[in-house]
């Protein structure tokens, strides 16, 4: 049965107040989810106040600010500063999205926190083991048991219609911002695995569909999707998850 | 059968749009009939149709929205089963009671 109410132990506390020394010329007042599994407490917020004149733009300077200069048990992942690997995702100020990518100048009061309604490991840190495996679960790789000399060959336009799939780095923004996906995550695939999917059925290398679109057809994987709509609304990267599986769906009543 | 499932339920939206908007044009203007006038427009050959057509959509529309609904939120698979058995059984007793109420005024 869904749980209306959050565990005791989930409950989110008011922690510590970070204040600079020197009242701040540019001010930003940053409020981060923390959590740590090892101090057995509830999950806290800390309040850091800032000067936006001291560190980048973007909302991953933020935090490389907080962490480098504050606070450095503040935890969080972060690789590429560039919106190619997707590691920084988190929820800021109410939306998923990419840390690294997001603009914060003209922000005076930032809520940072994991992505929702993920296991957290520790701070912004979310426990993605169920979203790869079912990542892997629909074969994300080329099926094709010919072996050509070289490589498989593609017309351009059939390499056009990976445009907009292929640019996806699997950050979980879309997944994590779905209800359906927040309620059913252990049996559907969510917006991101799906895109992919959708993105090796429509390969013309790839000669596995029939097998690809039969394993998809099931009212829990697929048809959890209620075209909410969130998962475009929210991808950092301006793709269209939603898309991709309403033609899923089409390509599976229609074939 | 989710595939078939996902489709009754689109093709029985798309359906239900001109038959809700007939059925709401016709409530809307029920002041200006007598009763022997309504009487007669369900016990017509057309007025039959349309309320047992629009009854069995609506109807399938409605069980297979709410099934969707429990296989949501509803995780015991038991405790799924039974509510959605429910909801089925009452959809075909409305459904049923439809039927007889027009099998009723038609004088059957």
């Amino acid at each position: 049965m869904a749980k209306f109410t959050l565990p005791i132990n989930s409950k989110v506390t008011e922690g510590k107040t970070f204040e600079p020394k020197v009242e701040p010329k540019n001010k930003l007042r940053v409020d981060i989810y923390r959590y740590n599994p090892d101090a057995n407490s509830n999950p806290y917020l800390d309040t850091y106040i800032l000067d936006k004149n001291e560190f980048g733009p973007m909302g991953l300077d933020v935090l490389l600010y907080i962490k480098n200069n504050i606070d450095p048990t503040l935890t969080f992942r972060r690789s590429c500063r560039e919106g190619i690997c997707g590691s920084c995702s988190m929820n800021i100020n109410g939306t998923n999205t990419l840390a690294c990518i997001l603009n914060i100048s003209e922000e005076s009061h930032l809520k940072i926190y994991p992505l929702p309604h993920m296991p957290v490991v520790k701070d912004l840190v979310p426990d993605m083991k169920g979203f790869y495996k079912q990542y892997e679960s629909v074969k994300p790789w080329l099926i094709n048991d010919k072996t050509p000399e070289r490589e498989h060959h593609q017309s351009q336009k059939d390499r056009e219609k990976l445009d907009g799939l292929i640019e996806c780095v699997l950050c979980a923004c879309c997944s994590t911002s779905c209800p359906s996906y927040w309620w059913n995550s252990d049996k559907y695939l969510g917006p991101a695995t799906l895109l992919h999917a959708y993105r090796w059925i429509i390969d013309s290398r790839d000669t596995a569909k029939k097998e690809r679109l039969s394993d998809l057809a099931d009212k829990f994987k697929l048809f959890r999707c209620h075209t909410i709509m969130n998962c475009t609304k929210t991808c950092p990267k301006n793709l269209n998850p939603a898309k991709a599986i309403a033609h899923i769906k089409q390509m599976l009543a229609t074939e | 059968m989710a595939i078939l499932h996902w489709k009754i339920q689109r093709l029985s939206a798309i359906a239900l749009i001109p038959l809700i908007l007939y059925i709401s044009f016709y409530l809307f203007n029920i002041n200006s009939l007598t009763y022997s006038e309504i009487v007669y427009d369900l016990s017509s050959l057309p007025g039959i149709i349309i309320v047992t057509i629009s009854s069995l959509i609506l109807f399938t529309h409605s069980s297979l929205g709410i099934e969707t609904i429990l296989e949501d939120y509803i995780h015991d698979m038991y405790l799924q089963n039974i509510l959605v058995s429910i909801s089925k059984t009452i959809h075909v007793i409305l459904f049923s009671s439809t039927i007889i109420l027009l099998a009723i005024i038609k004088g059957i």
